[in-house]
């Protein structure tokens, strides 16, 4: 058993979670997102982010927009689709379940 | 001094050393590698580079700045290895349930040689692509049956895959350039295979070559002749003569304007010289066309105008075969009425011509190309004229005169009734036969294969006489009973034996 290990997976189970979470607030752009989670010390590397962006795009969770950009390329910005709202909400209902469930255990 | 790379990152410029330059570029490639085979990889790439590009740019002087070896190995740390970003994804890939399901049968353009049905299939199966082409070889050796799996494939297969075609279709708001356009996806091909690869593709460029080459021939073939047929038809229509071929149909060219107005009532002769012009020249055009279209090979998308041009010549052609239908042109079946006249058993018989085509009030005359026939119409009357033919047998038995009219109708009683209602009389007074030099159509009737044929039948030892103005009704250049038609005028004959001689 490996500390970093288990604690790398725990935070790559609650990723997908905590973009979808960014993401409903405002839509916003990749480095918007990444921001956030950096700040939120939820990533470490942000390379990881794009496969699960386009993963949950394809699922149908997100859906973005192209804005143009006075610094550069023009911006991919993302926003939650119904179906991602619907995903969310499931996702904070177990989310606060599991919170409860390590909780009650701690008490113990 | 170190060398420095300009290079295009998601649209923006960036000057970089030389050796910074290659770790980016390998660092991009195995990104590339790692997620290139994966659905929405090259979204992945596109976005992972914009937000390499936004890296490098938040450094206050970029713009004049040299990237560096460090600052890309500080973006690197930041990004990820290549391993961190796809290794998620690559679990899946080998786990095989995830990404079965996506995984489509397509041809694959980004490693094609010849329409990519290989390389798709290698993406496919997983095996290397040299060992898919080398089977499709082998097969083609065994009756052409690698060669035509691949063309039925190439036919049936999407043609989706390629990364170049996804950006484009994902990217429409605004296509961006990317480093990555010169950096090809890096296959596990061995060099073995890699050479096999290359040879496989020299072969492909070379056929694809000639099939264009050959394209290119059959076109410039149609374009040549349509240009020629069309320009034919013109000059014959417009200018009443064959510029092109002077020779060839003796210059009795059919003048079409003219010709309709024998065959149709007047009030419809301006409909089908539109309707037959569209019925010969769009099929001409469609041949420039197809042929321009073969020759340069540049695609556009001109279904609908094919499809509109295609209906536009059926309903001339239908409604071409309607009129011709109403009017009675139609020359679906034909008949022919004979009469005979015996010949006053004189020794000598005088042929003579009684009424002829110059005592005629006539406006238009045309002369069929395809049979020895002259028509003349008068307008006024409205009736049609047209010129017999003459021509001479042998008979043992008591001479005669014979005539056989013909006509042509949509039906078999129509064509009798038509051929029955041609006039054309004969007279014999004692040793003369005086014949007409033109048949007459009944007033306001059109031709339609109407000919009338007489044939005098001549026993031996008669003789016969023919004007010299009776060559006008020898059509045929030979007259009969070894006699030339240019020959036959002003001399007298006696037949011996089935021939005729000259004698005085």
């Amino acid at each position: 058993m490996n500390v970093e290990n288990n604690k790398a997976q725990m935070r790559k189970g609650i990723l997908e979670y905590c973009i979808l979470l960014v993401i409903s607030g405002n839509s916003c752009y990749a480095s918007d997102i990444i921001n956030k989670l950096k700040e939120a010390r939820v990533i470490v590397v942000e390379g990881t982010l794009y496969p699960l962006l386009t993963r949950q795009k394809n699922a149908g969770l997100l859906s973005y927009r192209w804005e143009e950009s006075s610094q550069g390329p023009p911006r991919k910005y993302y926003e939650l689709t119904d179906q991602g709202r619907e995903y969310l909400a499931e996702l904070d209902k177990s989310w606060d379940e599991l919170v409860e469930s390590v909780k009650l255990i701690r008490k113990k | 001094m170190e060398k420095s790379i300009k290079i295009n990152i998601a649209g923006v410029i960036f000057q970089i050393n030389e050796d910074a330059y290659e770790l980016l570029r390998d660092y991009l490639q195995s990104i590339t590698a790692k997620l290139s085979n994966i659905q929405g990889g090259s979204e992945m790439i596109d976005d992972i580079e914009t937000r390499i590009a936004e890296l490098f740019q938040s450094k206050p002087s970029w713009q004049t700045a040299v990237i560096s070896r460090e600052e890309v190995e500080e973006m690197i740390s930041t990004m990820g290895s290549p391993e961190d970003i796809a290794g998620d994804l690559e679990s899946e890939t080998e786990g095989g349930t995830y990404h079965r399901q996506y995984k489509k049968l397509y041809r694959n353009y980004d490693n094609s040689i010849i329409g990519g049905v290989c390389s798709g299939l290698s993406d496919y199966t997983g095996i290397d692509s040299v060992w898919i082409r080398i089977v499709f070889v082998l097969f083609t050796l065994v009756y052409l049956i690698g060669a035509l799996v691949y063309i039925i494939l190439w036919i049936a297969l999407p043609k989706t895959g390629t990364t170049a075609y996804n950006r484009k279709r994902e990217r429409r708001e605004k296509p961006v350039k990317t480093s990555r356009s010169d950096i090809r996806k890096t296959d596990s091909t061995s060099a073995v295979g890699n050479a096999i690869n290359e040879i496989f593709r020299a072969f492909g460029k070379f056929f694809i070559i000639l099939f264009r080459v050959i394209l290119a021939i059959i076109g410039v073939a149609f374009i040549i002749s349509g240009f020629t047929a069309l320009f034919s038809f013109f000059f014959v229509s417009i200018f009443h003569s064959t510029l092109l071929m002077p020779d060839i149909f003796d210059n009795t060219v059919l003048y079409l304007p003219d010709f309709l107005l024998f065959i149709a009532d007047p009030s419809l002769s301006v409909w089908l010289i539109i309707l037959t012009s569209l019925v010969i020249v769009l099929p001409l055009l469609a041949l420039i066309y197809w042929g321009i279209r073969m020759t340069f090979q540049f695609r556009v998308r001109d279904l609908a105008l094919n499809l509109a041009m295609l209906i536009i010549w059926i309903l001339s052609c239908v409604a071409l075969s309607i009129i011709c239908f109403t009017q009675g042109i139609s020359f679906s079946d034909s008949y022919r009425t004979k009469q005979e006249v015996s010949l006053p058993s004189n020794d000598t018989i005088f042929v003579r011509l009684d009424d002829r085509v110059s005592s005629l009030e006539y406006q238009r005359e045309v002369h069929l190309p395809f049979e020895p026939l002259n028509m003349y119409l008068d307008e006024d009357k409205d009736i049609i004229y047209v010129s017999p033919e003459l021509n001479i047998y042998h008979t043992d038995d008591n001479a005669f005169i014979e005539i056989v009219k013909y006509s042509s109708g949509h039906s078999r009683s129509d064509a009798i009734s038509k051929a029955e209602k041609l006039i054309y009389d004969i007279n014999i007074e004692e040793d003369t036969v005086e014949l007409d030099e033109f048949f007459t159509l009944p007033p306001g009737k059109r031709w339609s294969g109407s000919f009338v044929k007489i044939r005098l039948h001549i026993t031996d030892n008669m003789v016969i006489y023919f004007d010299e103005d009776v060559e006008n009704l020898m059509h045929d250049d030979y007259f009969g009973c070894g006699v030339y038609s240019w020959e036959a005028g002003g001399k007298y004959w006696l037949m011996t034996e089935g021939q005729l001689e000259q004698t005085n």
